[in-house]
């Protein structure tokens, strides 16, 4: 009896043993790495790995191996030994060089070649943005891929991928070359338009020309320029002089050049294969294209730049129409009518729908009705309107008074009166642009004032009406 | 060892033995302490005031089914969609592939609502017998509680299809389940059993004033809690096509408050009362005078127009349009389960306006020209990009900027009955009966206008004009004239759409079938999300036979939505056996 008690003490000892060992025998099998070079991280890896011995020695040269064994996940991507020696001296002995260079071949965060079926845009630690499309980075081919590291994964791959620089990067360094390049950068500290507020510090904002097109120093952006040539550059401004005059040479020159190049630049990235015959810029002027014009394309980090030598905008496609939308006043003389003055959404005779503004029984003789324009061409316009009378049955007038006395300056250079249209009928139902009869004449270029002018009784409901849907004033061709 | 064995069953014995005496003993003594927050048996049904206590606790269960009421009646239908934020049995009702376990179609909270109402009539009972209250409380009481059940049974067989009818007694929710003792009727079989039940109830009105349930609880007026009961019974028989009486019902309703002695309560209540349009007090949707042609003339406030009714305590006007409105308060249970569901602030944001709904609300143009019907705008609103219902936030949050008034005071009101719903149950009976042109003036601009053969012509003798001439319930007079001076009953009518400042909807080929595809059109309009639509969808695909008339107002919703699914559900819609839910009960 008591042998056995102590026989059954012994073995359950033993078998507890027994099973708590086996325990955690198989947890260890479980969690144990079985490829045992996993547990290195991702520098000593590379140091081991002979293919790649003179991308490593780039890498201790400006420190990215401390950084590469750090505790945050990387890819590598490392050009094989080859590569490396076609690397142009001068690189390798420009430490600051050296080490852009070396960081456009690293990102944060594990990217697989499997996960790239699809194009994955990849950020480097220089901030530029690569293509990886399945064994293929920015175009390189990938020989090794997915070597796995325990801080991340290297891909071996068969070319450098050196940086590339930005299309704002690229006007920067050639802005000798091209006049085009030296304007648009020089727009960073000097302001080119009447009234043009002090420059923030801040150069998206303060440069004209990336506040107005696109900002083409962005990385994560897409954009294509196209660069012209000297003298192409020059005959497009010359084309513009004339209709931008400003009392002073210098400001005529600079506006014309800013409304040439604004045209320039798209959004996306648009192939030479893939350009249609014509472009519309952001702007509303259409851009002939012509392939055989295009000298050369460069590759930036965010999209592409054409040097032409020739763009030749038609002047009847620059010299855009200014739409000024009548719900968008600027100011209402005698200013309390609001209970007159209604801001309307509704359908026109096609059932497509229209805003305007439309103020009635106001009691009023010659109730104004005013708005400003953005900088208006010097030269002469005609002038349309679409005023509607949908909710009487009797015709009223109204008239248009482009650079009043009564309003004070809007900042162009027009305070005096320019032109008076005569009184013109807004008939019944009556949905089309209607010509004024006349036209005005602007010596320079500037904005100006209008003014929507109702009829000259207040007695009378329903024939002091004003309504205006919008303006449109029409350049014309000197 | 043996010894051992005999000792140890022996001690047990004992134990046992004593334990079971002093139980026995002690229970009597201990645990039979009467509870202090509970009632027993004994305590309930004693008198009137017992009687009215049993009344407010079957409403207080009725207001659990609040959230499963306006999730299956609308995001089945096609004007309630799912969100990003939605859970996937949300997801399985909008998709019509509902499973077994899916909550939302859990009928568990109906029935325990149909039994707690079939205990508390066993007990009237019981009190009646033992002269506890009076025959005419015993009426009021009972006809309410029956008609409670009857409602809930109505949405059961909505949703269900096959369901047990049960009205005895149980005491135990799992009899339910119990086949052999409550055999499953269908819908149609449901509705010849609530028919006559409900129409042979002893008291068919509201709850008379001098009722003492009719009273103010907790700040609220109690008399536009409870069912009413005329509304149900034109419900069943509208269901059933029993057309003339659902009619009378509903007019019974619309002129219950003719004969008070008040000229306005008979001018104004349940009658779709004309636009204010100098001060804009009313429930219409206007503009400010004189500036209906401005887009910033619209009178958008929650204390005037048409998004007042939502939003107005319980006032006069209020009163001229709710028939039945349950509020949630912060003060008591159960807490309000629409500000979880529809609002991103303070909410979960679990549902919103589908796309169908918004561009059904896009298309009209207002008489002004203006685009779009304006009660979009006053339904749901756009938070952040994401389109929100607001019909049940408006005692919550601010409406302008979205913010709660109070964060966890979660007010709101669970809206079930009002004139423009009656009205257009109306019409479409009326248009049924052969009164197309009744219905179309109801649901258009209003018996007056429709009834005048030269509108708006004053100085006239309006002696012979301006009424239907014709039978009970199809009488109405909307005479408004002062050579001689009429000013009769139904002169403030003014119409649904009208009353919406939108033009009249044209009636196309046939009339019935059109006026009816008005109705219902107008419905989605003024009715979005108040739990009326998926009824009013199978109520009309059941009558004419046309599965399509459902199905495909359902595969637009998700068509617009890019739902992948859209094809396939309207495919399975074109089966009525497919309307309903799967019957799981455990």
């Amino acid at each position: 009896m008591k042998i056995y008690k102590q026989l059954r003490t012994i073995l359950s000892v033993a078998f507890v043993s027994i099973a708590i060992y086996g325990c955690t025998d198989k947890w260890d099998e479980h969690v144990a790495i079985t490829d045992e070079i996993v547990n290195d991280n991702l520098s000593e890896q590379i140091s081991k790995n002979t293919s790649v011995s003179e991308f490593n020695k780039l890498l201790v040269k400006t420190g990215y191996d401390k950084v590469i064994a750090s505790s945050k996940t990387y890819t590598v991507f490392a050009p094989n030994n080859t590569a490396i020696a076609a690397l142009d001296p001068a690189i390798v002995n420009d430490t600051a060089r050296l080490k852009y260079f070396v960081g456009n071949h690293i990102a944060i965060s594990a990217f697989r070649t499997d996960m790239a079926s699809d194009s994955l845009t990849v950020k480097m630690l220089t901030g530029k943005n690569l293509i990886f499309l399945q064994s293929a980075i920015d175009e390189v081919n990938i020989s090794t891929p997915n070597k796995f590291a325990a801080n991340g994964i290297y891909h071996i791959i068969d070319g450098l991928l050196s940086p590339k620089l930005s299309i704002w990067e690229y006007l920067k360094a050639n802005n000798t070359t091209y006049e085009q390049a030296a304007f648009i950068t020089a727009l960073d500290t000097i302001n080119i338009y009447p009234n043009g507020q002090e420059n923030t510090g801040n150069p998206t904002v303060d440069n004209e020309f990336t506040r107005e097109t696109f900002n083409i120093r962005n990385e994560d952006g897409k954009y294509t320029l196209f660069l012209m040539q000297n003298a192409a550059f020059n005959t497009e401004v010359t084309k513009l002089l004339p209709y931008l005059i400003r009392p002073s040479a210098d400001t005529t020159k600079l506006i014309s050049t800013e409304y040439t190049l604004r045209d320039m630049v798209f959004a996306g990235e648009l192939k030479v294969a893939n350009l249609p015959d014509t472009l519309v810029s952001k702007f509303g002027v259409k851009v002939p294209i012509n392939r055989g014009n295009i000298v050369q394309t460069i590759k930036s980090s965010n999209g592409l730049i054409h040097i032409v030598s020739n763009m030749n905008v038609e002047l009847i496609h620059r010299l855009v129409t200014t739409k000024i939308e009548g719900e968008n006043p600027r100011q209402f003389i005698p200013g309390n009518k609001r209970g007159n003055t209604y801001y309307r959404q509704k359908l026109d005779n096609n059932g497509i729908e229209f805003r305007d503004l439309m103020v009635q029984n106001h009691a009023t003789a010659q109730f104004l009705v005013t708005y400003t324009t953005p900088i208006l061409y010097s030269t002469r316009y005609k002038v349309l309107w679409r005023a509607i009378n949908d909710i009487q049955t009797n015709t009223f007038q109204q008239k248009l008074l482009v650079g009043t006395l009564s309003i004070p300056p809007t900042g162009g250079l027009y305070t005096g009166s320019i032109m008076s249209f005569p009184y013109t009928n807004v008939n019944v139902a009556d949905y089309k642009d209607v010509e004024l009869t006349g036209t005005f004449n602007l010596t320079t270029a500037g904005g100006v004032p209008l003014a929507l002018v109702g009829a000259n009784n207040n007695l009378t409901t329903g024939t002091n009406t004003l309504s205006l849907d919008y303006i449109k004033l029409v350049p014309i061709i000197k | 060892m043996m010894k051992l064995k005999f000792n140890t069953t022996k001690w047990f014995s004992c134990i046992a033995f004593t334990l079971v005496v002093t139980a026995n003993v002690s229970c009597k003594k201990f645990l039979e302490v009467e509870p202090k927050d509970r009632l027993v048996a004994e305590q309930t049904y004693r008198n009137v005031f017992d009687a009215d206590a049993a009344v407010i606790g079957v409403y207080g269960k009725f207001m659990n089914l609040a959230e499963q009421y306006v999730i299956l009646n609308e995001l089945r239908g096609d004007l309630m969609s799912v969100t990003e934020n939605s859970n996937p049995f949300l997801r399985q009702i909008n998709d019509h592939q509902v499973s077994a376990d899916n909550p939302y179609a859990d009928p568990k909270l109906f029935y325990e609502v149909i039994l707690n109402c079939n205990d508390v009539l066993a007990n009237f009972d019981i009190m009646l017998k033992d002269n506890k209250f009076t025959q005419d409380q015993y009426n009021q009481r009972y006809s309410d509680v029956a008609c409670i059940r009857s409602w809930v049974y109505l949405q059961l067989g909505i949703h269900f299809g096959n369901i047990p009818y049960i009205t005895s007694p149980l005491e135990n929710l799992a009899d339910v389940k119990d086949v052999t003792k409550f055999p499953k009727v269908n819908f149609d079989q449901l509705l010849d059993l609530l028919i006559p039940f409900v129409e042979g109830l002893p008291y068919k009105n509201t709850y008379a004033s001098n009722s003492s349930l009719i009273t103010t609880v907790d700040g609220y007026a109690t008399a536009k809690f409870f069912i009413n009961k005329q509304c149900l019974i034109g419900d069943l028989n509208l269901w059933k096509g029993n057309y003339t009486k659902a009619a009378t019902a509903y007019k019974s309703v619309m002129t219950s408050f003719d004969d008070t002695g008040d000229a306005n309560a008979r001018y104004d209540t349940y009658k779709i009362k004309f636009a204010d349009v100098a001060g804009n007090n009313d429930l219409s949707v206007g503009y400010i005078r004189f500036r209906e042609q401005d887009t910033q003339g619209l009178i958008n406030s929650t204390t005037q127009g048409w998004k007042s009714i939502f939003a107005r305590p319980r006032d006069v006007l209020w009163n001229t349009e709710w028939i039945w409105a349950l509020p949630f308060s912060k003060n008591f249970q159960p807490v309000n389960p629409f500000v979880d569901l529809f609002s991103i602030q303070g909410g979960k944001y679990l549902v919103k306006p589908s796309q169908l709904s918004i561009d059904n609300w896009n298309a009209p143009v207002k008489y002004n020209g203006i685009v779009g019907d304006a009660r979009k705008i006053f339904s749901i609103n756009e938070n952040n990009g994401r389109q929100v219902v607001m019909k049940y936030l408006y005692n919550y949050l601010d409406d302008r900027t979205f913010l709660p008034r109070v964060l966890f005071e979660k007010e709101g009101n669970w809206f079930l009955y009002r004139a423009a719903t009656l009205h257009l149950r109306f019409a479409e009976a009326a248009n049924r009966d052969n009164r197309h042109k009744l219905a179309d003036a109801l649901i258009s601009t209003g018996i007056n206008n429709n009834y005048d053969p030269t509108p708006g012509v004053t100085g006239r003798n309006v002696t012979n004009i301006m009424q239907t001439f014709d039978v009970a319930p199809y009488d109405f007079d909307a005479r408004n004239g002062d050579f001689p001076s009429f000013r009769a009953t139904w002169h403030r009518n003014t119409g649904v759409r009208n009353r919406a400042y939108l033009p009249r909807l044209a009636v196309v080929g046939d009339s019935t079938i059109s006026i009816e595809n008005n109705t219902i059109t107008e419905a989605g309009l003024e009715l979005a999300f108040e739990g009326n639509r998926w009824g009013d969808l199978m109520r009309i695909a059941r009558r004419r036979g046309e599965p399509a008339f459902l199905a495909d107002k359902v595969y637009q919703k998700l068509l617009r939505e890019g739902n992948p699914n859209a094809t396939a559900v309207r495919t399975k819609l074109m089966d009525p056996n497919n309307w309903y839910l799967p019957f799981k009960f455990d």
